[in-house]
């Protein structure tokens, strides 16, 4: 970096210090990690979000990924754990790591995304963990198909829930517990995982060792890790991680305006969003050609097409997605820049999912400051 | 200049992004002491001074957190929830991000050294 941009003042500096480290080919990267691979929002409990550069990969290497807790995670005895079924069945059950590790395995790949990723963008403001957009990540999940397990309990008539606890707990008494609940159908998919490995290791303890849920295309607060007890039920789950938290208005209404309990809905399906990694909010590039570099992914149906603006969302042009489809995993896109006038641009990327779902202008303001999907903008400048 | 860009980072802990920004929360502020030992029984001061609300969010959120048993006596809770309200506003720019490194407890076993 040339020294007249060091002397500007130490803001300027430590941007464009940022700046100049992070453009690099885009396989490197992944790789910018000086500093630190991800940015601390809270230390206790655990709230740490990837930074930028990470959405440049398909897959999310472990040490980039985000992390997410209400609580301070817990200690597990992995000799000790056990995983409990209980409820709506003819044969409860209490399953040892050992007895997960015999039964059939399965890989799958998917995006954990945080229900709350992007909420320090909503305006107007939403109380809670200030998350941009690094609470998210795709890994390959591998473990044990919830439906294998719960058939082994034989449930009964009548199962319509399927309530889920990890081994994490409250600090005080009065904290509600972490308890969430998916419906039968989410959890006899044959998608839906107890994962024992993530990224082909197995789980580490802040990722929910022994063993965690993987509900592909879900949001990540169904994802429970340190899982050890899972409950079929007939009526809906309690709780106010279930009843209250994790909701969203069925009909959205005007930003800021508060929403009866009663038309709000569990969350479930992630919309479709996509990032542009290999750029920072105020970057200054030399001219010439820039490789544009980011990941797209959707809550199931896939990624269409993602198009990227370098005029300000007047103009776009279709990405090329690299690597094989996926339905709930990242997909990488690529486009060359050729920015050959000096100038202040805005680079815009939007991205369109397998059942035409595109994403919006703006985002639907809700009062979790969840599902957050707009298309972004990033304000870079080229100079000679 | 990674060493710049270090200290700028180091001295963003706290609430206060660059050097010559005072913190968010005046530490000698007399309102400090009750929310500290409110808030941190659960977690960091960042959880708060990361929030830009308005005086109702900061009401509501309070007590949310005194339900979910944050100690603050009754008579307190009206000087708390001024107190946030008056610094932590909507118009405050955000926190400058900290970079941190990935904590050992994130990795697997024979990575976690590397």
């Amino acid at each position: 970096m040339e020294r007249r941009t060091f002397l500007k003042g130490s803001m300027a500096a430590v941007a464009a210090a940022a700046a100049s480290r992070l453009w690099l080919p885009a396989e490197r990267l992944g790789f910018a990690d000086e500093g630190g691979a991800l940015i601390e929002l809270t230390s206790r409990p655990l709230n740490y979000e990837s930074v930028r550069s990470t959405f440049t990969t398909r897959v999310t290497p472990l040490e980039r990924f985000y992390l997410r807790n209400h609580f301070d995670a817990p200690v597990v005895d992995v000799a000790a754990w056990r995983l409990r079924v209980r409820g709506l069945c003819e044969q409860p059950l209490e399953l040892s790591l050992a007895e997960l590790e015999r039964m059939p395995q399965t890989t799958v790949e998917a995006v954990l995304q945080c229900a709350g990723n992007g909420r320090g963008l909503f305006r107007p403001r939403v109380p809670g963990v200030q998350w941009k957009w690094g609470a998210m990540g795709n890994a390959h999940w591998t473990g044990v198909r919830l439906r294998d397990v719960l058939e082994r309990a034989r449930p009964k008539d009548g199962v319509k829930h399927v309530g889920l606890q990890g081994a994490e707990r409250p600090t005080l008494p009065q904290t509600p517990p972490f308890v969430r609940a998916i419906s039968v159908d989410k959890a006899l998919h044959q998608d839906t995982l107890i994962a024992l490995k993530m990224n082909g290791q197995p789980l580490a303890p802040l990722r929910g060792a022994p063993a965690r849920l993987v509900v592909p295309g879900w949001v990540a607060d169904d994802w429970t890790r340190w899982l050890s007890d899972v409950e079929l039920r007939a009526d809906e789950q309690k709780g106010f991680w279930y009843e209250t938290a994790y909701r969203f208005p069925e009909k959205p209404g005007a930003p800021g305006a508060p929403v009866p309990p009663a038309e709000m809905r569990p969350m479930t399906t992630l919309n479709v969003k996509s990032i542009l990694g290999s750029l920072e909010p105020g970057q200054v590039l030399r001219r010439g050609t820039h490789e544009l570099v980011g990941v797209a992914f959707s809550g199931g149906a896939g990624v269409g097409k993602v198009e990227i603006s370098t005029d300000g969302a007047r103009t776009w042009k279709v990405a090329k997605l690299e690597g094989p489809a996926t339905p709930y995993g990242f997909r990488v896109f690529r486009q060359a820049w050729n920015a050959s006038t000096p100038g202040k641009y805005r680079v815009a990327v939007r991205a369109t999912d397998g059942a035409g779902q595109q994403q919006p202008e703006t985002p639907v303001w809700n009062p979790g400051g969840y599902l957050y999907n707009a298309i972004e903008t990033v304000d870079v400048e080229v100079r000679a | 200049m990674r060493a710049l860009l270090a200290m700028s980072l180091l001295l963003s802990v706290g609430g206060a992004a660059y050097a010559d920004e005072k913190p968010v929360l005046p530490e000698d502020a007399p309102e400090m002491l009750q929310l500290k030992s409110a808030c941190q029984v659960c977690h960091t001061l960042q959880y708060v001074t990361q929030q830009r609300l308005t005086e109702p969010q900061w009401k509501k959120t309070v007590e949310k957190m005194i339900k979910f048993g944050a100690p603050v006596p009754p008579a307190e809770t009206a000087r708390l929830v001024a107190f946030l309200s008056a610094r932590l506003t909507i118009e405050l720019a955000d926190p400058a991000p900290v970079r941190v490194a990935t904590p050992e407890g994130a990795l697997p076993k024979k990575a976690a050294h590397k």
